[in-house]
């Protein structure tokens, strides 16, 4: 091993890999810090330039643009309240709450610096547990996927305020949305209304756009009340922040990065579930729950840690068996296969150097997260000293190129448009977006294993606690929805002491 | 906006009620007993289900606006309705004229109209709107190669 990690470090230090490293880290930071342009669409506008690179540095590429466009997605989440990424989505209202709080510069850099931790927490997963973490990963059947859904989706009722009722609605709405399009299992075309362009269902980032974006420019070009009346932090200031929310949640930081290790080693889970299972577990066993909502620091510690831990831990389903743990490293087994490094066992016998340069790399991107987080940090002040009158319009057409560009198509548009109009009547109503979102990103998921179980069982609801992972998961789960509720019981009923 | 909970209680049942009836006549052409319909119509159910919740809600709270909506701020503000028309025509025109005009000049029309309307100064709007439509040009069409259509300006730009 020791042999190897010092070839990889040679590779590594070689002026073209290193360029290609920061290079690739400002083009994802760019496309990351754009609403509606996605980690997944970085890497993939890479893969012609990657033909052109030494096998190391076409991955350094992949690597660094992915790890810095998640990390981008928090910045016009927490200086617009228009999420970069969908899971930015998860912790964007608190982030958005410091920032009118005057303490934008403190929630970048903390941004910054627990997305660094938790891919560095990740990048070391990657390095000592690969063949174990990937084993478990692989013990994972349709039952597990079922059950670890429904978790992502009641911790999305949960984190979204007290009111269940409202939680639930949201998310059946977002479950709806997921079920437009051809069924898993007929084929059959469902709430198409005669659309082409419905049949693979409700394209996920123009719906983003619309939900958070659109209600957010019209907010803003009715208001005559505008952010930058706000003083905001010095940088400074909000570096000493980052410190003492470090040293108070670092426990938050430890788990969201244990949490997004574990779910990102799932194949299809990825960054997504993890913040949000991991904002969720943040609220659960938060010891200030009064301040959450408010613009408190604390689930955004976890669910950053927990973000890039599961970009990295992503990775190793993909070395070590070429499954595929999220859409970007998808695109990057197809990369490493086009640069002779054929992932599976064997390339820890085959590329045992290419591999540890690989690992290198992690952790050079996830360093560099801090320069950036300062960079962006110095940027958000001018931001916010930008007028509303003249960022509103400039958000609308990113916004509408953002979905156009999703798909190359005009449908995009519309989607968006939709979906804003119905966000704007949630905000109306009161119903929190955070559940939707995640209804719409995990339905097709859980109704697949649903399905997948069902049939493969002839529909017997005790198979789904046959297996212990799917037993646990499901008793997980179940705990969940009956704890809030029986405490709500107790509370009503128990006697009254004078 | 502000819509209460009854009203949207019986909007969010009669919704569930319609999800439940148009997914029974999706064809179970499987033959189990998992088709097409059995998770949009547990939806249905959840929805109806929540739905009488919000209403009898709405029933027991017994307020002025249970049933009824309003405008709070800044949707009860004048420039609202500008507003929301600004934002409908220019996502309608990206999608209804991008391919005759072009995104470029449906872009710096958007940004020099919200802009004069929101800013005034014609020079300084129409300067700026010039400057972010030839920036996002490049970021998106040159850069990030989105094949955005160029209407008219096609044989200018290539």
């Amino acid at each position: 091993m020791g042999a190897d990690l010092l070839a990889g470090l040679a590779i590594v230090a070689e002026p073209s890999v290193l360029l290609t490293i920061i290079a690739s880290a400002m083009f994802g930071f760019v496309v990351g810090a754009l609403p509606g342009l996605t980690a997944t669409m970085a890497v993939a506008l890479l893969v012609p330039v990657t033909f052109l690179l030494h096998p190391v540095a076409a991955i350094a590429s992949i690597v660094s643009a992915s790890a810095m466009s998640i990390f981008a997605g928090d910045i016009p989440g927490a200086l617009l309240r228009m999420p970069g990424t969908p899971a930015s989505a998860a912790y964007m209202e608190e982030a958005y709450a410091l920032t009118r709080k005057g303490e934008a510069g403190f929630v970048i850099a903390t941004s910054a610096t627990t997305a660094a931790i938790g891919g560095i927490f990740g990048t070391a997963a990657l390095i000592l547990a690969s063949p174990a973490l990937a084993d478990m990963a692989l013990q994972f059947s349709s039952f597990e996927f079922f059950w670890l859904g429904c978790l992502g989706l009641s911790c999305a009722v949960f984190v979204s305020g007290d009111d269940v009722p409202k939680g639930l609605i949201a998310l059946l709405i977002g479950l709806l949305i997921s079920t437009v399009g051809m069924d898993y299992g007929t084929a059959y075309p469902r709430f198409t209304f005669g659309s082409n362009e419905l049949m693979d269902g409700v394209s996920f980032i123009p719906a983003l756009i619309g939900m958070f974006a659109l209600p957010e420019i019209v907010r803003s070009l009715s208001s005559t009340k505008t952010i930058d009346d706000v003083p905001q932090l010095g940088s400074k200031e909000s570096w000493s922040k980052v410190r003492v929310a470090l040293r108070k949640y670092w426990t938050g930081a430890l788990r969201g990065s244990s949490l997004g290790t574990v779910i990102g080693a799932l194949p299809g889970a990825g960054a997504d579930i993890a913040s949000w299972i991991s904002f969720a577990v943040a609220k659960r066993f938060s010891k200030e729950p009064k301040k959450w909502g408010t613009g408190h620091i604390e689930g955004i510690v976890s669910a950053g840690a927990s973000n890039n831990a599961a970009l990295a831990s992503a990775w190793i389903p993909a070395l070590v068996f070429a499954i595929p743990g999220d859409t970007i490293t998808a695109i990057a087994i197809g990369v490493l296969y086009m640069q002779g490094m054929n992932p599976g066992p064997t390339i820890f016998i085959n590329n045992a150097d290419m591999v540890y340069a690989v690992f290198i790399v992690f952790l050079i991107a996830n360093l560099l997260l801090v320069p950036f987080g300062w960079a962006a940090m110095r940027v958000a002040g001018t931001i916010l000293r930008i007028p509303q009158g003249l960022i509103a319009p400039t958000l609308l057409v990113m916004a509408s190129i953002g979905a156009f560009a999703i798909n190359n198509d005009m449908f995009g548009l519309l989607v968006m448009l939709a979906l804003g109009v119905l966000a704007f009547l949630m905000n109306g109503a009161g119903l929190p977006l955070a559940p939707t979102v995640l209804g719409i990103v995990l339905g097709q998921i859980v109704e697949k294993n649903l399905i997948q179980s069902l049939i493969s069982t002839q529909g017997d609801v005790f198979a789904f606690f046959e297996r212990p992972l799917s037993a646990f998961l499901g008793v997980l789960t179940i705990l969940v929805w009956t704890v809030p509720l029986v405490r709500f019981a107790y509370g009503r009923f128990r006697p009254k002491v004078r | 906006m502000r819509i209460g909970d009854g009203l949207m209680g019986i909007l969010v049942t009669a919704l569930g009620i319609a999800i439940f009836w148009y997914a029974s006549g999706f064809p179970n052409t499987s033959g189990s007993y998992y088709g097409p319909a059995f998770v949009p119509q547990i939806i249905g159910i959840g929805l109806v289900i929540c739905g009488v919740i919000l209403t009898l809600r709405g029933l027991c709270a017994r307020e002025a606006g249970s049933f009824g909506f309003s405008l709070d701020y800044p949707f009860d503000q004048p420039r609202a309705a500008p507003a929301i028309g600004l934002v409908l025509a220019a996502i309608l025109a990206f999608v209804f004229l991008g391919e005759a005009l072009g995104f470029q000049i449906i872009t710096f029309a958007t940004l020099l109209i919200a802009f004069i309307w929101t800013r005034g100064g014609l020079v300084f709007c129409a300067s700026l709107a010039l400057g972010l439509t030839v920036a996002f040009d490049l970021i998106f069409r040159v850069m990030l190669k989105v094949p955005v259509p160029s209407g008219p300006l096609i044989e200018l730009i290539y």
